[in-house]
């Protein structure tokens, strides 16, 4: 047979350059390149540079007119009217320097900045306004853009007074027009991209007098944005005026969360978005800011299916939301950044009032209402009443990520004898579940940082839950809310939906929804807006 | 020869037509509005829909789906066969626009993956079956257990920890730079590298006892040169139907490995499009695909009897000798 003792020392060599090299790999694995801390920088901002930041997921529309979904670079591209002020949630001037509200509240007249130009050089005047408003409704009604469109919900017309004169016109006063103006979905864009099919706006994305421009998309990658050199006309609630600081931004998709942090801690990203809750010591510890804000809005909210014969009884609901233990979710599943709901609203809409007193988790006031009420506990500690059992359905798609909540609710109810069932489905299954009714209670949560946040969830003329079962004492409520031009009146209304709600657990609050942005020491004056997108008009990086 | 392409070619398009057909009623039976998933899409998420029945109604004619089946069934064919594959309910572009916006970034990632894996597995399969040291076959026969246990997103977040984040010599995010494509490719590569190099492992070791191969030892060839000639050009056999079953395999979009680069494939495609019910495009993905699948083993018949000179006399009719 063939044999060679040079073959066998060319073997052992190969084996020994094998485990050297393997040595090397682990001991180089296990040093750290060193994370970033923060160094000194200069407090005065610096004009330049790329900012590279990271998103969750790259948006299916970059039109954020017919989609809110990962907005981060499409709203930089529009401005708006008004705008909402990130610390206090006042409605300041924009596009928009005044305004008049006429006609007991159905007519408001805007009157706009001179000289504002989309990025194509077209002048942003009245006439563009009603394109805007005009188009959005009839793209509503074929089912486009129907957030935005909701905005506009009882808009009659709007009329140019003059160039820079705007006069919108509804058929019942909407007091919550102006908050609006401030979200995105209602951002002014260009004539041109106006007249663009809304397929061709989501792929492309639009036009619009930011102070920012769309450069480049990568689809499922990546978007680059570009300083507008001419940019003169920024919010009254931004720091500074004039063109933005950084000459451009890129966006990034890391859809897998701990390649998001390895991202920042790496130095291959410069600000990262929602980070995970997990990773959030490590972060911390190596010296990076951490900026988080609720979801301005609604927070995450049980809310019970009336046509269900057992949720629709008041004193279950009551009983839930009493049995309940929002602090154990808080300290069991989520961060320091997180905080138990201690209304309807989060802590950012303005007229938030705090009811946490009637959100304590208080077990033995469930058992007692729930025995007064007939609910006796079987042998397996479900309680029964009239030979059904009292057991309720939660469903949710997998898409939001709350199971592990789920079990924990499922868990507390037990203890008061509430047998809670999970259904998990996919989106498609899940929507198909809400519409045909078919469970007892869904949860999410809305952002938009307005009181009238409150008619897609409980109105009886906007929301399909209550369309069949209208409770007079809500939709008198919230009509007031929505109708109240007085801002301090409105607030009073907003305390009183807030109390109503509660009380009568339309809606069950469980938690604020917040989120998390991440940036080094290099990055400053990134801020978040009051809904909770980020805002990067601000932002500079250090020249080094 | 003729008869035997022929034969292979209306093979391929019975099942073609088969994957269509059989796609159409499943998804055609599912009890589902992808209308109604449309509008609430839009809508935010979680949040109940709130459009009116005209909204509905008009959406519902545009996707044509208020037809009686069959004729919609006739219709999708045609179009498929004019290269028109519908509209993507999920993006609102083509069907076909859609995939094939996907289809390079997955189509690089999976050649680069099945050059890895057909590297990596046909050298180990082969420094397994050429060795002589003991020790060293028994650790290189056991290593491709390792590579089809371990699960692909470990092997993908471990490798990312180590040479990206750590040592900063691939880059993390965006699939553009020349280096992007390294990581996924050698995660994605990994499992199929396994099945190769231990089959063909096996393989060379089995043909390592035949009768010829002792003949040409015999005849005074060196071993290098009776491995390469004789025994890995018959081992190479089934490795190779491996390699062309694995082609669809990656073709078919790796979704764990795409979530974890982020990479824009036909694997995430998938997943969005089969969570959202997005029927045109699961439609559109399951031919497209299926095309793939039918072309590699067409294209791997082919290569047999140029590979196996039996093969092609047994073809073309003529008897083996011996």
């Amino acid at each position: 047979m063939y044999h060679s003792t040079s073959h066998r020392r060319r073997t052992s060599r190969a084996i020994r350059v094998l485990g050297v090299g393997a040595v090397l790999a682990v001991t180089l694995a296990g040093c750290s390149t060193g994370e970033k801390s923060g160094e000194s920088t200069s407090a005065t901002p610096v004009s330049g540079g790329n900012l590279r930041f990271v998103q969750d997921v790259f948006p299916t529309c970059i039109d954020v007119a017919q989609s809110a979904y990962a907005p981060y670079a499409a709203q930089h591209v529009v401005d708006n009217l008004l705008d909402q002020d990130p610390e206090t949630g006042e409605i300041v001037p924009w596009l928009a320097t005044s305004y008049e509200i006429e006609n007991g509240g159905t007519r408001y007249v805007l009157h706009l900045q001179d000289g504002v130009t989309f990025s194509d050089g077209t002048a942003l005047d009245a006439i563009a306004v009603k394109d805007n408003f005009d188009t959005i409704v009839r793209l509503g009604t074929q089912g486009v853009g129907t957030q935005a469109a909701g905005y506009l919900v009882h808009y009659a017309h709007s009329e140019v007074v003059d160039p820079l004169t705007i006069a919108v016109d509804f058929t019942e006063p909407r007091a919550g027009f102006l908050q609006a103006l401030a979200e995105k979905p209602l951002g002014i864009i260009a004539p041109a991209s106006l007249a663009e099919t809304p397929e061709n706006r989501c792929a492309n994305g639009v036009i619009g007098s930011g102070a920012f421009t769309i450069s480049q998309i990568v689809k499922g990658d990546k978007i680059v944005l570009s300083r507008r050199p001419d940019y003169d006309w920024a919010s009254s609630a931004a720091l500074h005026s004039g063109p933005a600081y950084l000459d451009t931004i890129t966006i990034s998709t890391a859809v897998e969360e701990s390649v998001r942090t390895g991202a920042l801690l790496g130095g291959q990203g410069d600000v990262i978005w929602k980070v995970p809750p997990a990773d959030l010591p490590r972060v911390e510890s190596a010296n990076f800011t951490v900026l988080a804000a609720p979801s301005g809005g609604i927070a995450a909210t049980l809310y019970p299916n009336l046509s269900s014969p057992v949720v629709s009884d008041l004193t279950v609901r009551q009983a839930i939301s009493a049995g309940i233990d929002r602090q154990e979710l808080i300290d069991t599943l989520y961060t320091s950044y997180d905080h138990a709901a201690t209304s309807i609203f989060s802590t950012t809409v303005p007229g938030y009032t705090d009811l946490s007193d009637q959100l304590q988790a208080d077990p033995d006031k469930a058992k007692r209402l729930l025995e007064e009420d007939g609910w006796i506990a079987g042998s397996d500690g479900i309680r029964v009443k009239n030979g059904n059992r009292l057991s309720v359905n939660l469903t949710s798609s997998t898409a939001q990520g709350f199971a592990s909540d789920f079990e924990l609710l499922q868990q507390q109810l037990k203890q008061i004898g509430v047998e809670l069932t999970i259904s998990l489905l996919s989106s498609a299954e899940y929507t198909e579940r809400v519409n045909s009714g078919n469970y007892d209670f869904v949860y999410y949560n809305l952002t938009r940082p307005d009181p009238d946040v409150l008619l897609s969830s409980f109105s009886s003329a906007f929301n399909a839950r209550f369309k069949n079962f209208p409770q007079a004492d809500l939709d008198r409520a919230l009509d007031a809310v929505a109708t109240e031009s007085d801002t301090a009146l409105r607030a009073q209304r907003a305390v009183e939906v807030q109390q109503l709600i509660v009380e009568k657990a339309y809606g069950i609050p469980v938690k604020e929804n917040i989120t998390t942005v991440a940036f080094g020491g290099k990055v400053h004056d990134v801020r978040l807006s009051r809904p909770w997108w980020p805002l990067m008009y601000d932002a500079w990086i250090d020249a080094n | 020869m003729h008869r035997y392409l022929l034969r292979r070619l209306s093979h391929a398009v019975v099942v073609l037509l088969a994957a269509f057909t059989v796609t159409f009623v499943l998804l055609y039976l599912l009890p589902s509005d992808p209308v109604a998933i449309m509008l609430a899409r839009g809508a935010g998420e979680g949040a109940p829909l709130t459009a009116t029945p005209d909204q509905v109604a008009a959406l519902t004619a545009k996707y044509g789906l208020d037809k009686p089946a069959p004729l919609q069934y006739f219709q999708l064919l045609l179009g498929y066969l004019q290269g028109d594959l519908g509209t993507s309910i999920l993006t609102g572009q083509p069907v076909l626009d859609t995939i094939l916006g996907v289809l390079p970034n997955t189509f690089r990632l999976s050649m680069a993956a099945l050059t890895f894996a057909i590297v990596l597995g046909l050298g180990l399969g082969a420094l397994s079956a050429y060795t002589r040291t003991p020790l060293l076959r028994g650790i290189l026969l056991i290593l491709p257990a390792f590579g089809a246990a371990a699960p692909s997103f470990w092997i993908a977040l471990v490798l990312l920890q180590v040479f990206a984040f750590r040592l900063g010599i691939f880059p993390v995010l965006g699939f553009d730079q020349p280096l992007s494509i390294v990581l996924p490719a050698i995660s994605l590569a990994i499992p199929t590298a396994a099945s190769i190099a231990q089959v063909f492992a096996r393989s060379a070791l089995e043909t390592s006892g035949a009768e010829f191969v002792d003949v040409a030892y015999a005849k005074g060839i060196g071993r290098p040169a009776v491995f390469y000639r004789h025994i890995a050009r018959n081992a190479i056999l089934p490795t190779v139907t491996l390699i062309g079953l694995s082609v669809g395999g990656l073709l078919g979009g790796a979704v764990v490995i795409e979530t974890v680069f982020s990479i824009d494939g036909v694997g995430k495609l998938t997943q969005s499009a089969v969570e959202t019910q997005d029927i045109p495009l699961v439609q559109g993905i399951v031919c497209l695909l299926a095309v793939i699948f039918v072309s590699c083993n067409l294209v791997i018949d082919l290569l047999y009897p140029l590979l196996d000179p039996r093969l092609t006399d047994l073809l073309n009719g003529k008897v083996p000798n011996g």
